[in-house]
Parts: C-alpha cells; structure tokens; sequence
C-alpha cells in the first residue's frame, strides 16, 4: 500500500514537472534580457517613431506611375536593366544565415546549383537560405526561437503569437539605421511605400523589413468573355444589377454558376456584398470607440442578403461547405466569379484561354461605388537577429540588394538568374529554360523585395488592370486597428474568426435563420472580441 | 477453406440436396445477381478514385480544366508533371533518402522493438516493472514539439539522418502488442529449450521469431510506412534541403499548387503543368513504393491482425 501511494506520488511529480517544462512559455525563457514593456509603455512610444522617409527610385520610369495612395506602377515591356551595384554589397562579409518559408518546389541546394553560387558570388558572401513550407513555418519558427540560435535574417508571420515580444526581445532595433532620411542610405528600402512600414513599429522602435504588398487586396475576379457573350452588364451599378448579373450566368442545365464558395463558407461573397453596404474593413472607429464588422447591422444584412443569393441558385451546389477547384472551374466556365488575391488576374489569364475581368462593388441601392478592403500592406516581417551596427549595416545592405525593383540587372538576375543560362530574352520578355525552371527558385522575394508591379504584360492586359485599380483604390477601405496593437487578436484571431464563418455557414446553407447571427456574436464577444476591442481602444487612446 | 467449399458443393449437387456454401444453403439467382452488383460498386468505389488521380496526373491543362480538376481517362497521356518533378535531381535524391531512412528505420525499430518486448514478456527479468512502466509512460504522455526538439539538438543530431530516426525508433504501443503477441507462446516451448541449453538468444532467435512472423510484419509494415510518410520531423530537425526525405519535398509542391496566386504570381508567365496534375502525379510518386511492398505484406497483416482476436 505505502509502496503505491510512493509511485502515485511520484508519478504525479514526474508529470507535473513535464507539464509544466511543456506549458512554459518557451519564447519567454528563450528570450532572456527583461526588455519587457507594457502595451501602455508601447503605445505611447510608437507615436515617437519617425517612419522612413518614401523616395521612389526613379532611375527607370515604368509606363505608367505609381501613385501615392497606392495604385502600383505598370510596365508594359521590359525596361533596359541598368546596372544598380558596381561591386558585390557584401564582399568580404561573414556568411548570412537566413530562415524563411518558401511557396515553391525546393530547387536544388547549393552545391548543385548554379543560380545560387552565383548569387553568392553577386552578393559577395555565402547565403545559407533554411527554407521551410510555408504551411510548416509557424512551427519551424517556434523550434528555432526555443533553440535560442537565431538566424540573422528571418521571416517572422503574420500569425506568431506574441509577435511583440518576439520582435523587440529577439530581434534588433532598427530604428537608427532606417528612421526618417536615414533609410536614404538604402535607397531600395526606401523605395516601399510608406503603407506598408506602421507595422513593422513596435515598443518605439522599427523592429523589422516589410515584404510590401500593394493596397488594392482582393479582387472580384469575372469571366468578363462569358458576361460579353450573354450581353450582361459587367459593371453592376446596386445590388439589384449585381444580383441579375449573376442569375443571368446561371445555368443549371448546362452546369453554369455564379458563385463558389471560396473556402467553403461563402465569405467571398459576404465580403463583396458588404462593401456594397459600407461593412468597416474589420475595425472601424469613431471618438476611439471601436466595432468590429461582425457587430454592425451592414454584416448582418449582408449575411442575409447572401442567404437569399444561395436560395436563388446562384451558387455551385457544392458550393457551401465542401472545396472546390475553383481555379479550375473558374477557368472552365462553370464559376462566373472568383474572389483571389491581385496577383491571380494574371495567373488566372495566362493558364486559362478566358477573359479576366473583375468588378467593382457598388453602393447597395446604387448611386455610386461601394468600399473595397485594403489588403495586407505586408507579407510579413523580415527582422534581424541583434548584433554589433556593423553586421546590422551589412543585413540591410543585403535587403537593400535583394530589394533592387524591375528596371535594374539586379532584379533580373533575382527572378530570372544568369541570362543565356537560366533565361533568354524572347520578343524583349525573359523566357525560362529548363534548367532556369528548376533552380530560380530560391525564395529570396520573402527575405525582401521590391514593391509589386503590374506587368510587363501586353498593353491592354496591364491597361485593365491599372483601370481598375484607379477605380478601386480611392474608395479603400483600412482597418482602425491597423498599427494598433492587441495580443489576443493575434493570439485568438484565427479561432475567432472560424467561429463567425462558421456561424454565417450555418445561416448561408439554411440550417439557421438570420436571427442566429446574434447568437454567433454574442459568442464571438464573450470569447475574445470584446476583449481584442478593449485592447485596441486602450492602445489606439495611447497614440492619439 | 476453398477447398471444403467445392467438396460441399460437389456433394450436395450428387445428392440433390440444398447447395451449400459454407454451411448455409446458397442463395438463389437474384440474390446472388444483387450481392454482385453490390460488390461491383463497392470495387468502384475504390478504382475509380485510384483511376482517377492516374489519369489526371497524365492529362493536360486543357482537359484537367475542361473536367473541372478530375480526369477519368487521358485523352492525350502526356509525363509532363513528371518530368517537372522529377527534373533537376531534387525529387530523385530525396526518394534514395526516404528509402535508406525507411529501410534503416524499419530494421532498427524492428530490432529494438523486438528485443525489449521479449525482455518485458519474459517473467523475471531485470528491472521489469520499471522499464515497463517507462514505456507505459511515453505512451499516455508524449512530449511537445519544442521539447523533442530540444533533446534532438542537444544530441547534436540537427542535420542528421539519425534525427528522423532516433525519435521515433521504438513505439510504446507496437512494443505493448509485441510482448502481448510474446506472452502467448506457450511457456513449455521455452522451458523445453532451456532444458536442451539454449541461452535467451538462442531462445529468441530459434524458438520465438519463428513464431511470430505475423506480429513481426505488422509491426514492420507499421513502422515501414510511418517512417515512408514522415515529413514533419524533417521540417524541424533537418536544415539541409540535401537531406530531405521525399515526403517533405512533395509537400513543397502541394503547397506551392496551393498557395500560388495568394500571394505572387511568376512574374515571367512561365507556363508550369497544371497544378492538379502536378498534385496528382505527387500522390503517384509516393504511393507507388508502399503499393509495391504492400502485397507481399498483406497475407501477414491480415493474420497478424487477427491474432488474439479470439483467445481460445
């Protein structure tokens, strides 16, 4: 008997000891040093921060200007490359370890392959890319961080949690070397738009490089051939037009539908039929009090509006609930509409023989355009491991090469290697080869990267595109959180957000009525919503 | 078993008595016509999906988008997904590494399972009850990720092909079913072979493996196609891309096809396979070595599976 209650004893010491190994927080005591700071603390210094200074390099003018609220400049052809560098950035330089994700197939490492040797060459010293699929990353990241040997250049997500203390614990202040004019050192690092470095500020510091993206986000993407051939209306002017629009592309008969469901929850359209009605880009504030876009009655109309787009047979029956290949219905008629990041317009136009076209919302009645959301300003956060200036200095003259934008021999080299190698210019556009196909795929554009341009594409490809963004752009919607910092948004964020699209789901496929929606916030707010609100309006009081 | 079936038949048809099939008498025609129907689709309901991912990862663009994603048929079989994955070397390396690592994994599991489900299953032997505790142990409380990671790294075994193997090198439950499976042959055998001089070894090696090569390739098929499949602690433990095991350099084509458009498009409009038949053909590589393996395995396992179903 002693015996046994000595082994439940021990045993319970044992495994409370492991349990607790496992739920400290390893970030934390990996972290060491006590740089800690109160969101107040954070707050108010973010306001101190000068951002850096935006000067467009303009040594190769693109076809058609970027503007400064965020329309992307557009080329169409391949400007003459000039030369940005005389001599390899980091000559002499110890070997840079890096660690980001990657979004294509793994190319060859570096002993067979003779982009990347030559890109060490180019750079000066080696480049030790650990790459890891971006699907993997988080956990990746989470090891690497608890081993405690940083890389000195890593990518760190939009999802890490305690992304703060991550950034101003781990990785080195930047604030001196890029603040204001200081950046014109790196005249490609300031070359990125202003939009995208607020969130790359943290505890009165710029703690990281952004991997810019351009404001415009998600596009509403049409079969523009299909709605020519029906002599539809491809710019719906209300949601009355919009909702003929789409019944005029349905045809069961013969397997036509308006809408997939996107991830299966039909929030690609609920979005669209929101920035009909003026539904707040997730946050909206006035007199520093903040609602979320789930509280507003314009959701929950939308909602319902959506509900009624299901019940009028607009969507693919498998629509609701399960995956669709969207790409590939999309590019074989049976879906009319694809909601998709920007860059899809030419991934969707150069793999399918179709017409790409996309719409703008309306206001709901009409009158006029509706909002558009803007998209994520950043894919990320490039920071870097703390160390003496000196090697700092060399990181960001690394980034300033990798940033290099169209137009100089640098970018070509980055995306397409060594010409005669890896590329050879047909009718003045690059054209891989095969060898150039397995081995450019280094994916350096998550390190840094020049901000995204439209084209080089023919003309009237890139003309489109430009038009819509023009349209587009001013009626951009941000999010009031933006720059405002809350840790359970990024710590609860994801399940928070399944919550209300699986809320919505259930409404959509009708298995509940539109009073449900209540309910389903209700829950959203008792499990984290009113708490991120109290955080952002804490912290948005902070930097006011 | 077939055999008694025939004789049966045989028997009753003589004796114009009730055909019987297995004991029962056999059913009529239209019975008979509806189980066939039945087990028809049932065979197609698994062929085709299997058809499926064949055809559509030798069809091109134009037909995968015509069909909407899936193929039946390929009405112009072509290798291009093929050859872009395996262009180029990557995929070859990684499958010889996935190869050495299952054949290596397996051989060490087996070996190590083996021995210490026999030391456990044999009374009397030294500190029992404590390893086997222990092993009880890691089997109700797994350690995190971070944790193992950090063991790895203090090893010193980043880097290395032993990382994807060490960790998961002996299974608290295929050893529990081991010494189960052990437990069960009869005690006399082996006092039998202590009596003739036999020392544990040679008890081990002569008497009891031949006994169990049932449990034997079930547990080997377990770890075969566990150590096939493991992506995840390459992820973690293994930076080198050189050493990459060929399930996590397929996941970079999956995820690639996945996520492509979301964020940026190749800017060179190169022309890649379409991306289902690339998804496809990814499924084709990694199945194709466990299917070739599988049927050699198959009359074990589904004894093996059996065994102490019913205890007599």
């Amino acid at each position: 008997m002693s015996d046994m209650r000595f082994t439940r004893r021990r045993f319970l010491e044992v495994t409370g000891g492991l349990a607790a190994v496992v739920a400290a927080p390893s970030l934390l005591s990996a972290c060491g040093g006590d740089g800690g700071t109160t969101p107040t603390d954070a707050a108010s210094a973010n306001r101190a921060v000068r951002l850096p200074t935006y000067t467009p390099w303009d040594q190769v003018a693109p076809d058609l200007a970027p503007t400064p609220e965020g329309v992307m400049a557009g080329y169409y052809s391949y400007p003459t490359p000039v030369d940005a560098f005389s001599s390899p950035p980091l000559a002499g330089a110890d070997p840079v370890e890096i660690l980001t994700n990657m979004l294509n197939p793994l190319p060859p490492a570096q002993g067979d392959n003779a982009y990347w040797q030559e890109l060490n060459t180019r750079v000066g010293t080696e480049l030790n890319l650990t790459m890891t699929p971006q699907a993997e990353y988080p956990n990746k990241l989470a090891t690497v961080f608890a081993g405690g040997e940083h890389p000195d250049i890593m990518l760190i997500t939009t999802t890490l949690a305690n992304r703060a203390d991550v950034l101003t614990r781990l990785c080195a202040d930047l604030t001196e070397y890029l603040s204001g004019d200081a950046v014109n050192e790196y005249p490609f690092l300031a070359n990125i738009p202003a939009d995208s470095w607020p969130s790359m500020v943290y505890n009165g510091g710029i703690y990281a490089l952004p991997i810019p993206r351009a404001a415009v986000g998600t596009i509403f993407f049409s079969r523009a051939d299909l709605i020519a051939e029906r002599s539809l209306n491809a710019a719906p002017a209300s949601y009355q037009e919009f909702r003929e629009l789409a019944e005029g592309l349905t045809d069961p008969a013969n397997n036509r539908w308006a809408f997939g469901g996107g991830d299966g929850n039909g929030k690609n359209v609920i979005t669209f039929v929101g920035n009909m009605l003026g539904v707040p880009n997730a946050w909206r504030e006035e007199g520093g009090k903040f609602t979320s876009e789930n509280e507003t009655e314009e959701r929950k109309e939308a909602i319902a509006r959506t509900a009624e787009l299901v019940q009028a047979g607009v969507f693919h029956p498998d629509a609701l609930g399960g995956k669709l290949q969207e790409r590939e219905l999309f590019g074989n008629g049976t879906l009319a509409f694809r909601s998709d990041g920007y860059a899809a317009w030419d991934i969707l136009a150069d793999t399918y023989p179709v017409e790409v076209g996309a719409v703008a919302a309306p206001l709901f009645d009409g009158g006029g355009p509706g909002v558009v959301r803007a998209g994520a300003t950043s894919f990320g956060y490039a920071a870097f491991k703390k160390n003496d200036p000196e090697r700092i200095q060399q990181l960001l003259t690394l980034c300033n090469w990798l940033a290099a934008p169209l137009g100089t021999s640098e970018f070509m080299f980055r995306k397409f290697g060594i010409e005669g190698t890896h590329y050879t210019m047909e009718d003045g556009a690059p054209v891989r080869t095969d060898q150039g196909n397995v081995e450019v795929k280094l994916p350096l554009e998550y390190v840094a990267d020049s901000p995204h341009v439209l084209g080089p594409r023919d003309r009237a490809r890139v003309d489109a595109q430009r038009a819509y963004q023009e349209q587009a752009v001013p009626n951009i919607v941000r999010s009031a959180a933006e720059g405002v910092y809350s840790e359970t948004s990024i710590n609860k964020g994801g399940q928070l957000t399944k919550l209300v699209d699986d809320g919505a789901l259930e409404i959509l496929a009708g298995r509940q009525p539109i009073e449900y929606w209540d309910t389903v916030v209700d829950n959203w707010r008792q499990q984290g919503g009113d708490q991120i609100r109290g955080e952002l309006e804490a912290s948005f009081a902070e930097t006011r | 078993m077939t055999d008694t079936i025939i004789r049966d038949d045989r028997r009753g048809g003589r004796a114009g008595r009730p055909r019987m099939v297995g004991g029962t008498p056999r059913p009529g025609l239209p019975i008979r016509g509806l189980k066939g129907i039945a087990l028809l689709i049932a065979c197609a309901l698994v062929i085709l999906p299997f058809l499926a991912v064949v055809s559509t990862s030798l069809a091109d663009q134009q037909q995968v988008t015509e069909a909407g994603g899936y193929v039946l048929w390929p009405d112009r079989p072509n290798l291009d997904a093929y050859r872009a994955i395996l262009s180029g070397g990557v995929v070859t390396r990684a499958l010889l590494v996935s190869v050495g690592i299952t054949l290596a994994g397996t051989a060490l599991s087996l070996t190590c399972v083996t021995l210490l489900a026999y030391s456990l299953s044999r009374p009397g032997s030294y500190l029992q009850k404590p390893v086997l505790l222990t092993v009880l142990f890691t089997l109700f409380f797994t350690p995190g990720m971070i944790p193992m990671y950090l063991t790895v790294r203090q090893l010193g075994l980043i880097d290395s092909y032993w990382a994807l193997i060490l960790p998961t090198m002996v299974g608290a439950f295929q050893v529990i079913i081991m010494r189960a499976f052990f437990q069960e042959i009869p005690g006399e055998l082996i006092d039998a072979a202590r009596i003739d001089g036999a020392n544990e070894l040679q008890i081990l090696t002569r008497i009891v493996l031949p006994l169990s090569k049932a449990v034997m390739a079930v547990i080997g098929l377990f770890n075969a196609v566990a150590y096939w499949n493991a992506f995840f602690n390459a992820v973690l433990y293994i930076n080198d891309t050189e050493k990459w095991p060929l399930q996590l350099v397929l996941r970079t084509y999956v995820v690639d096809n996945a996520a492509l458009g979301v964020d940026t498009a190749d800017i060179a409009g190169t022309v890649m396979p379409p991306s289902q038949s690339l998804q496809m053909a990814i499924l084709v590589i990694s199945l194709v070595p466990i299917a070739l393996v599988y049927p050699f395995l198959q009359r074990h396992f589904a004894k093996g599976m059996l065994i102490g179903a019913v205890k007599g």
